[in-house]
Order: structure tokens, then C-alpha cells, then sequence
């Protein structure tokens, strides 16, 4: 990596160290809403479909306590695409006018999102192991983070194509209806309905519950779905913003 | 008189200028109360609330309006604050800035509401329609006013943002019919209007008591929101 690219990388985390605020609700917020989740839910049984096919009973409390890392991690980290993306389409363009390439102009942005998004994810988790204990920490960890990763590319896109507020609007509903209801083992008969596959919290929610849940690893389908999501996703936001900022 | 109606249409026109804005404003509540609906019942009985059938429904559509107007009362003030102040000093007073801009957020909550109600409608169907209607369009009102209250206090988008959700949802967890739990669920902005709400999607009136504590709730946030955009216009001292 070249100095005017660390350089930019430097500068973009210590923009973000200025704001305690965000910070303050990067910590807080995943630790109340998880942690909150486990305290008001019920242990009452509940059978649902793991990915490999096979039948499980465990509890509402389990499965909502390990529901709401991804439904946490996807949605702040969607909010904080949107924003860090909606600053780089305000203002990159005159880093590019004064001599970066628009890949140098994109990685300090992308940097941030990511490291905001691992902050939520290592909150999150630590949050979760209080109350409960994933199978396999493996595929639990990899389907948060995909989650994660994927909500803050789509945050990106959706500042980009519907503008601040349109995509906080946006934001505010897509995470929690994907994966909150259409994903969520506590509804429908314990697995996502059929249409539900069509969404982007699918790969990365039935991998994480075959973590939470199993011992074994069946959810390479799913695991490949939601890598085709973040590649497709990187791939969008990439061409978008060096086409914002007047790279070819 | 004239100056505050062309201001409010502006605002308004501001807020929608982009169409997809619109469609957003639209589709949300929509999808939120038909997606809703199916769940809403069974997470109640996981939270260990009493939420059931038509009233889980109900409740869904409080829920759309009532995210969906935080949100907006945030952004009114956040991105506004520089232009307010701007208007207000090149004659239209803080006074009338003010009430153009919670005329314009009112309506954008009246039309935010209206599609939650219609979608319920639609879809589940309302014994009590007018006392539906009304406590969606408090659940609205009331997040305006908290709204424009974090955009009083926060100026970061991000953080607004984040803010404007954790309070919905503490506030959505803690309602009527979820989790019911005492002490600071019995404080929370929207608990009268989901009372209300439910009452009417199970087909039942609310006691008077109910309606006259929406009300001043309602009342409450308008002039909170109101002061906040006030203060926001006022010219500064220099």
C-alpha cells in the first residue's frame, strides 16, 4: 500500500475518533439489544430445521439470543455504510482532483466500514457468550461477519441510489425484516420460507445457525450463496464510487 | 399565513424531491405491516406478552409508522438547521419557519400513517377503523417529536440515526403486549397509543382515560418538536 493510501486510511479512522458518540453507540448498542433479547424472552420449546435438514428442539430465548448478533451486526453495520459512503460521494471527488487515484480515494472508506463492522461483530459475540454458547464458533462467527459485511455494502449502495434519508428509511427496515422475520428460525416452521431464500440475509443466517446449532458443518450451500451476495455486493460498490469519483 | 403554507408545500417538496423517497415513504409501512402480521403474534408469546391475532397486526402497523417518522423528524431538523436559520434571519420569522416545518412533518406523518392503516386494512381487516387510524397517526406523531428531539441534540447522521432506533426499540420491546414487563416499560413514549391500538384490532373501545393521555402524549411531542425547530431557526447573537 502506498503512503497517500495509508495516509487516507490514517486520516478516515481518526475522522471516526472524533465522533464519541458513534463510538459510545458502536459499543452500547449492540451489548443493550442482545443482551436485553435474552432477558425478556421466554425458554419456551421450539422445534426448527437445521441446514443439513435435521429436526432440533431447543428454546425461543436460544434462538432469539443468537438471532440478534446478525440482526445487530447487519444493521449498524448497513447504517454505517450508508453514511461513510454518503461522506466519500460528498467529498473524495477532491481528493481525486488533487492527485488520488479513485482506488486510493475508495480503500479508506471500505477500511472503515469493515473495522466498524468487526467492532459491532467482537461486541456483539462477547455480549452472546454470556447467555449462550454457539456449537461451533467457526460457522457462527463467519455468518455474522458475512452478514455484517454484506448489510454495509448494501447501506453503500442504498446511499448512493436513494440518497441519505431514503436510505436510512431503508435501513432501518431491510435488516429486520430479512433477518429478523424472514430468516428467523422463531417463525413460519423453524426455516426460511421459500422466498426467503431470495434475500440477502439468507447464506449468512443459515450458517450461523448451523454454527449456533451443530456440532457439523452442513451450510456450504448456503455458505456460497452468501459469498456470491459480498462479491456481487463489493463488485456494485467498487464500480459505483471510482465511477462517483471519476475513475474509468 | 400565506408564507407559512408556501413554506410547509416547500418542506414537504424538499422531503420528496426524490421520487424514490417516495416510493420508500410508501412501500415501507406496507411491507412492514403485510411481513409483520404473520410474526408479530408469536414473537409476543416468545417475549411473554398476550399479543394475539388481529391486535399483533395492529400493533405492526404503529410500529412502521412509528420508526419511519423518527427517522423523518430527525432529518428534518438535522439537515435543515443551516437554511432554517437562514430563512428565519431574511424575514419569515423562527416563529413561522417553525410551524411550516412541523406542518410539513405532520403531513408527512398523516400520509406515512395512512398507508400503514390502509395496508391493515387490507390485509387483516379492523373492527374499530377510526380509533386504528387515530393511534397509528399518535405512534407518528409521538416519533416526530422524539425525532426531532435526538436532532436537537445530535448532529452526526450516524449517530441520529442509531439513536432514533435504540429508543423505537426499547420502546417496541417493552410495549403492551411483548415483553410487559414494569417499572420503565410503564414510562415508554408510545405504551397509551399501542393500549389503544390493540384495543381497536381486537375489536374493542379504549376508556376515556386512554384517549385523553394519547392525546396530551400527542400534543405533547408536537410542541416539543415545534420549540426544536424553533430554537433551530432562531437567529444567534453574535
Amino acid at each position: 500500500m502506498n503512503g497517500r493510501a495509508s495516509t487516507a486510511i490514517r486520516m478516515g479512522f481518526r475522522e471516526q475518533l472524533r465522533r464519541p458518540l458513534l463510538l459510545v453507540l458502536l459499543l452500547a448498542l449492540p451489548f443493550l439489544f442482545i443482551s436485553w433479547s435474552f432477558a425478556i424472552t421466554e425458554p419456551n420449546p421450539r422445534l426448527i430445521t437445521l441446514p443439513g435438514g435435521e429436526l432440533l428442539l431447543t428454546t425461543m430465548r436460544d434462538i432469539h439470543g443468537a438471532i440478534m448478533v446478525p440482526i445487530t451486526v447487519g444493521f449498524l453495520a448497513g447504517l454505517v455504510g450508508l453514511f461513510v459512503v454518503q461522506s466519500a460521494l460528498e467529498s473524495d471527488r477532491r481528493l481525486v482532483l488533487a492527485g488520488y487515484s479513485p482506488g486510493e480515494a475508495i480503500v479508506p472508506r471500505l477500511a472503515v466500514m469493515v473495522s466498524a463492522t468487526l467492532v459491532v461483530l467482537a461486541v456483539s459475540l462477547a455480549v452472546t457468550t454470556i447467555d449462550f454458547v454457539p456449537d461451533s464458533w467457526g460457522p457462527f462467527v463467519a455468518g455474522n461477519l458475512l452478514a455484517g459485511l454484506i448489510y454495509g455494502l448494501i447501506g453503500a449502495l442504498a446511499g448512493a441510489f436513494v440518497g441519505r434519508i431514503g436510505g436510512a428509511y431503508l435501513m432501518f427496515f431491510l435488516p429486520m425484516m430479512d433477518i429478523g422475520v424472514a430468516q428467523n428460525p422463531m417463525f413460519f416452521d423453524g426455516s426460511p420460507q421459500g422466498w426467503a431464500t431470495a434475500l440477502p440475509g439468507y447464506g449468512p443466517t443459515r450458517v450461523l445457525v448451523d454454527g449456533a446449532f451443530s456440532q457439523s458443518f452442513d451450510a456450504v450451500g448456503p455458505l456460497a450463496v452468501a459469498l456470491l451476495w459480498l462479491v456481487g455486493l463489493s463488485v456494485a460498490v467498487i464500480v459505483l464510487l471510482r465511477r462517483s469519483l471519476g475513475g474509468r | 399565513m400565506n408564507a407559512i403554507a408556501l413554506g410547509g408545500a416547500d418542506f414537504l417538496r424538499e422531503h420528496l424531491r426524490a421520487r424514490l423517497t417516495l416510493a420508500l415513504l410508501v412501500a415501507i409501512p406496507a411491507l412492514f405491516v403485510v411481513a409483520s402480521a404473520s410474526v408479530l403474534g408469536e414473537f409476543a408469546t416468545a417475549l411473554g406478552g398476550s399479543v394475539s391475532g388481529d391486535s399483533a397486526s395492529a400493533l405492526g402497523a404503529g410500529w412502521a409508522a412509528a420508526f419511519l417518522a423518527g427517522a423523518l423528524g430527525f432529518f428534518q431538523v438535522s439537515s435543515s438547521r443551516e437554511a432554517d436559520r437562514r430563512l428565519a434571519l431574511a424575514g419569515m420569522g423562527a416563529a413561522r419557519v417553525a410551524v411550516a416545518r412541523i406542518s410539513a412533518s405532520v403531513a408527512l406523518g398523516v400520509l406515512i400513517s395512512a398507508v400503514a392503516f390502509l395496508t391493515l386494512l387490507l390485509s387483516a381487516g379492523v373492527t374499530h377503523p377510526a380509533h386504528a387510524f387515530v393511534a397509528i397517526l399518535i405512534f407518528a406523531l409521538t416519533y416526530i417529536g422524539i425525532g426531532t428531539l435526538v436532532g436537537s441534540f445530535v448532529s452526526g447522521a450516524l449517530e441520529g440515526s442509531l439513536t432514533v432506533a435504540f429508543i423505537f426499540l426499547i420502546d417496541a420491546f417493552s410495549g403492551p403486549g411483548m415483553s410487559d414487563s414494569g417499572g420503565i416499560a410503564q414510562a415508554m413514549p408510545t405504551r397509551k397509543a399501542a393500549d389503544v391500538l390493540i384495543d381497536a384490532g381486537a375489536g374493542q373501545g379504549s376508556p376515556v382515560g386512554d384517549w385523553i393521555a394519547v392525546g396530551l402524549i400527542a400534543l405533547g411531542a408536537l410542541a416539543l418538536a415545534a420549540a426544536t425547530f424553533w430554537l433551530s431557526a432562531r437567529p444567534r447573537s453574535t
